[in-house]
């Protein structure tokens, strides 16, 4: 078994790598209900455009206009089962530097949740 | 935690309510630190993306690789202060015709964290002072 010690993995531009067979995640991002940042990986900032609607800027953009996204969201105590429980992605909104999504209790529902969460592959 | 807030209106969106930006520590030791390439590096590639929306053909675009990597391999801007990192945030993450433009009232202010109501009670409903 081989160990390779590194502080920097760039490719031959001095761009990002592709690690072949690996797919890691561009970016991810945490926050609480006043849309403080708790924990974040190649995000600048986080917008909040209103409740439980939320831009996502990247520090670093996106080689590509469309990527994937997952995400999650949730409350600590059950306020009567309204809370939001979806993260819902506008389709529309996507930019190599930032994406633009809902957090969702109903169909025509936004609230913002207690904690919530999206993960970018790209 | 930032010390500060960035509250706007997008002119181009009037029934939208004022909007809140706030930074990522991440990001700000990174710009404090001297890490941050030259914001023409984000402006570059935004113009880039704005011509393929212009031109119809954004579903399919993929940036320029020089360009991109450009992101990690231009000069470095030296140390910022949590202000300057501030300014450089606005003008790289609040769209430019925002900023770059004169109206009649301003569209956005740097505000400290604590003046931002933590309450989100009637949230749509927030508007910027003038």
């Amino acid at each position: 078994m081989s160990t390779i010690r590194a502080d920097t993995f760039e490719n031959t531009a001095g761009g990002a790598p592709t690690l072949t067979g690996l797919y890691p995640a561009r970016a991810w991002c945490f926050w609480d209900d006043a849309s403080a940042i708790q924990q974040s990986a190649n995000v600048s900032s986080l917008t909040n455009n209103g409740t439980g609607d939320f831009t996502l800027n990247f520090t670093n953009n996106m080689p590509v206009s469309k990527y994937p996204i997952t995400g999650s969201c949730g409350a600590e105590a059950d306020n009567g089962g309204v809370y939001p429980r979806s993260v819902t992605i506008d389709p529309f909104t996507f930019t190599t530097s930032s994406v633009r999504f809902l957090t969702v209790y109903t169909q025509a529902t936004t609230l913002t949740a207690d904690i919530s969460m999206v993960v970018v592959h790209a | 935690m930032s010390n500060y807030r960035v509250i706007f209106e997008d002119p181009e969106q009037p029934e939208q309510p004022a909007m809140v930006l706030v930074p990522s520590d991440n990001w700000l030791e990174e710009a404090k630190a001297g890490l941050l390439p030259p914001i023409s590096v984000y402006w570059a590639l935004q113009d880039d993306e704005q011509q393929a929306i212009a031109e119809g053909r954004h579903d399919n675009f993929k940036h320029d690789p020089e360009k991109h990597a450009a992101q990690w391999t231009a000069p470095r801007i030296g140390p910022l202060t949590e202000e300057e990192a501030i300014e450089y945030l606005i003008m790289k993450d609040i769209p430019r015709h925002i900023w770059s433009v004169e109206y009649n009232r301003p569209m956005f202010k740097i505000v400290k964290t604590a003046d931002v109501p933590s309450d989100r009670q009637f949230r749509n409903a927030w508007r910027l002072a003038a």
